[in-house]
């Protein structure tokens, strides 16, 4: 008798024996395991599509913005932002290895269409900057022209806004009232998805010229910058760069500016989603612990019933290890079956949901992570183990001749 | 023989007589309705934390604020935010049904102590809306004084900045440097409670004198304003009126700011975080599913095991009706048991939880409620039902002449 091949022979046989108790249990472990692969895939399917955005912008991008307004859900209350002056920015222009300065300019701002008000936020460029925005994929045409320098009361329209805000769609070459200044509409975006967690977007935003925006509002310095550096291995060095140039204008261990790269951008939406993640998966955790307690049961009839078995086995010669072992796999069998069915059924609704939640405008980016099968494959076995751990030892340490006599 | 007192009297007999399988049964009902319950409270003990919070402010306040603050919708770092002038507030205080504003104005500074920076938020109070928070119990003070008409370069400072912020040692009379001006610390909050997110919190800012704040930055116009009414029959009109006011300063229709009554804050707050208590209770009640399966399993196994009693009992005479009526109060009485011990210990969690958070100055207010209660039995008890209700039909339309024979 080879007990590594008999025993799981024996384990498998005696399950498939039991019928719908078994599948009751396992329809336990079935649950709780789909509902964590999930929660865990659309939590990383909600970074993976916030990477997804930073990563159109490029790795060699640098983030400027006023202090605390990183990460901190700002709300814009604070009136009292120092706007970065015409010549601090021609001082980032001017370190040798940047490539482009982006400052763009923006407000939230009424804007009218016909009879209908809504809020947007006016984002102005000069056609530079429109242009290095179009190259890195974040801002698409849909349909019309590109602005060029001759443009100021000229407007391009996120897609929701174009489509989907007012009883009417706004077509290229309809007119449009920014703070009651009459505008041209000359493009429509593409429609983009939404990433969680705040990550650049085009959907509601309108861009024009920096000429007409000065016609509209009074304050026309930027707060936040985007800056490109020429090679992606400088990006360390420019952001100490930056840091310095802002410390010779605003002081000395300021406070006032801060420069993150995208890299610690995505950390800080990663850590963010991470915690919504954790939270969630832990709460899922709890129907697996039910689910556990589930295959303890089944478990603890099965010895029951079975005494007289045990009893024939350890009569022939069955150690303690042996019927330990058969009873301990039998349970983590169940977990590890209901485990693979988890898993498939987990990812199944996790793609539905991820779709759906495309198709309605959410950035949700599923990806099969063979991490995280491996991973709740094995947490699945181990719960069947543990739950069977008590059971599996009374079977083992039954007295053959007690266990004999058990059931008449 | 009567079923009506039978059939309950004989299934919890049975239950009680399987011993360890229903102790295992009834624990997957326990955790399921344990999560429910406490995941439920706490979302309800932050909601009630936010309502306590507004109601300390008084039911005859209104608010005015940027549009779709609460919502989300507003934009992100810019200077071309619109402000409240001050002619407005002068416009809204001189309606007859106001009888007090308090402007919230604010802005980050950095402050210096020693050769530490720090960015904080500093609070811009003239001494009458200091007065009025501590009246309201808004704020109180640890220690020191609250500002008079004579002060400029004071300042009162959060309780956790002088405990756990600042490495040096903050007292009254020490000279700290705001936006590289020296003010004196003439008070220290008392900690307050704080509701989650609330970057400007009593605890970590600055309070400094009007007179002052207007030397340190250069637009102090304030996004947000407390109104108080006279009386809260009040509250409708003078909403009305603001409205009207806003609407005149920015434009018919405009969406720039707008006026709420307590109530209508306390409702979006509460929106918010239902969202949040909703998704968290969904996750949760897939245990309660996993434990409803449990139910289901130890049902099947009982018919099976009572296979030659479901016999006798028809054979003399108990009816498919009363067969399946006592394998359906046995399930029944499982998620019931199940959902009391659960609705014990989760709100026992939520307590210890409640207790834990408001000693970390976090307002969480766990209250018993009754309905949610009843609601978690009763839920629980269907449950169970409904997971018995397949082996109990089962049993119900067995042929007594096989059950017996088996």
């Amino acid at each position: 008798m080879n007990p590594l091949t008999e025993v799981p022979t024996y384990a498998i046989r005696n399950l498939t024996h039991q019928g719908l108790r078994s599948y009751l249990t396992l329809l336990g472990v079935v649950i709780g395991i789909a509902a964590i692969v999930t929660l865990f895939s659309l939590g990383s399917g909600l970074n993976n599509a916030a990477t997804e955005q930073f990563e159109q912008l490029g790795s060699n991008t640098l983030f400027v913005a006023p202090a605390g307004e990183f990460g901190s859900q700002s709300n814009g209350s604070s009136t009292n932002v120092k706007t970065l002056s015409e010549s601090t920015i021609q001082k980032l222009k001017s370190i040798p290895e940047v490539e482009v300065v982006l400052a763009p300019i923006s407000a939230p701002t009424t804007v009218t269409f016909g009879r209908e008000k809504t809020r947007a936020t006016f984002i102005a460029t000069s056609p530079e900057e429109s242009r290095e925005f179009q190259s890195t994929g974040f801002l698409e045409f849909a349909e019309g022209r590109e602005p060029t320098s001759r443009d100021t009361f000229s407007l391009i329209i996120g897609h929701n806004l174009a489509k989907k805000t007012f009883e009417n769609d706004i077509r290229v070459g309809d007119k449009i009232k920014i703070e009651d200044r009459s505008f041209k509409v000359i493009a429509i975006t593409k429609e983009n998805a939404q990433s969680f967690g705040g990550g650049p977007n085009t959907n509601n935003t309108i861009f024009g010229s920096k000429k007409g925006f000065s016609q509209v509002f009074a304050e026309t310095d930027p707060v936040f910058l985007l800056i490109k550096t020429k090679k992606k291995d400088d990006v360390q060095l420019v952001k100490d760069k930056i840091e310095r140039v802002f410390e010779s204008v605003y002081g000395k261990d300021q406070k006032v500016y801060e420069v993150q790269t995208s890299e610690q951008l995505l950390q800080q939406i990663g850590q963010f989603l991470g915690v919504i993640q954790l939270v969630l998966v832990g709460i899922a955790s709890i129907s697996l612990l039910v689910g556990g307690i589930g295959i303890t049961n089944t478990m603890v009839m099965s010895v029951l019933e079975r005494t007289n078995e045990i009893g024939v086995m350890k009569a022939v010669g069955a150690t303690n290890t042996i019927v330990l072992s058969v009873f301990l796999m039998e349970a983590g069998f169940i977990g590890l079956v209901g485990g693979v069915f988890g898993v498939i059924f987990g990812y199944a609704l996790a793609f539905i949901v991820g779709a759906v939640s495309m198709a309605s405008g959410l950035a949700l980016k599923v990806e099969f992570d063979i991490t995280l099968v491996i991973g709740s494959l094995l947490f699945a076995m181990l719960v069947g183990m543990i739950s069977g751990f008590l059971p599996a030892r009374r079977a083992a340490r039954m007295d053959p001749v007690v266990a004999l006599r058990g059931i008449e | 023989m009567n079923p009506l007192l039978d059939a309950p009297a004989f299934a919890l007999r049975n239950l009680t007589h399987q011993g360890f399988r229903s102790l295992l049964t009834l624990l997957g009902v326990i955790i399921g309705i344990a999560a429910i319950v406490t995941l439920f409270s706490l979302g309800a003990g932050l909601t009630n934390a936010v309502n306590e919070q507004f109601e300390q402010l008084g039911a005859n306040t209104v608010y005015v604020m940027p549009s779709g603050l609460l919502s989300g919708s507003s934009g992100n770092a810019s200077t071309n935010v619109k402000t409240l002038s001050s002619s407005l507030i002068d416009r809204i205080h001189n309606l007859s049904e106001v009888e007090e504003v308090i402007s919230n104005v604010y802005s980050q500074g950095t402050v210096t102590v020693g050769h530490q920076n720090e960015r904080i938020y500093i609070l811009s109070i003239s001494p009458d809306e200091l007065q009025s928070y501590v009246n309201t119990g808004f704020l109180s003070l640890r220690e020191g004084r609250l500002f008079s008409s004579r002060d400029t370069f004071t300042a009162i400072l959060g309780n956790q900045l002088v405990d756990d912020r600042f490495e040096k040692d903050v007292r009254l009379g020490s000279k700290i440097l705001i936006e590289g001006k020296s003010f004196s610390v003439v008070g220290v909050t008392a900690p307050a409670a704080e509701i989650a997110g609330d970057p400007a919190s009593v605890n970590n800012s600055i309070f400094i004198p009007s007179k002052g704040f207007n030397q340190l930055f250069e637009e102090t116009d304030p996004l947000f304003l407390i109104v108080k009414t006279n009386a809260v029959e009040e509250v409708p009109l003078a909403v009305e009126k603001i409205t009207r006011l806003l609407d005149k300063e920015f434009g018919r229709d405009q969406k720039v700011f707008e006026a709420v009554t307590t109530e209508q804050l306390q409702e979006q707050v509460g929106a918010l975080i239902g969202v949040i208590q909703i998704v968290l209770v969904g996750v949760a009640s897939i245990s309660l599913l996993v434990g409803g399966v449990g139910i289901a399993n130890t049902m099947v196994m009982s018919v099976l095991e009572r296979t030659n009693e479901i016999g006798v009992m028809k054979a003399v005479g108990a009816t498919t009706h009363i067969v399946l009526a006592v394998f359906l109060l046995e399930a029944g009485f499982i998620g019931a048991l199940g959902g009391l011990i659960g609705l014990i210990i989760g709100y026992s969690l939520a307590f210890l939880v409640g207790y834990v958070a408001n000693s970390m100055n976090f307002a969480l207010s766990i209250y018993f409620d009754p309905f949610v209660a009843l609601f978690a039995l009763l839920f629980a008890l269907l449950v169970g039902m409904v997971a018995g209700f397949l082996p109990a039909r089962r049993a119900a339309r067995m042929d007594p002449v096989d059950a017996l024979r088996a």
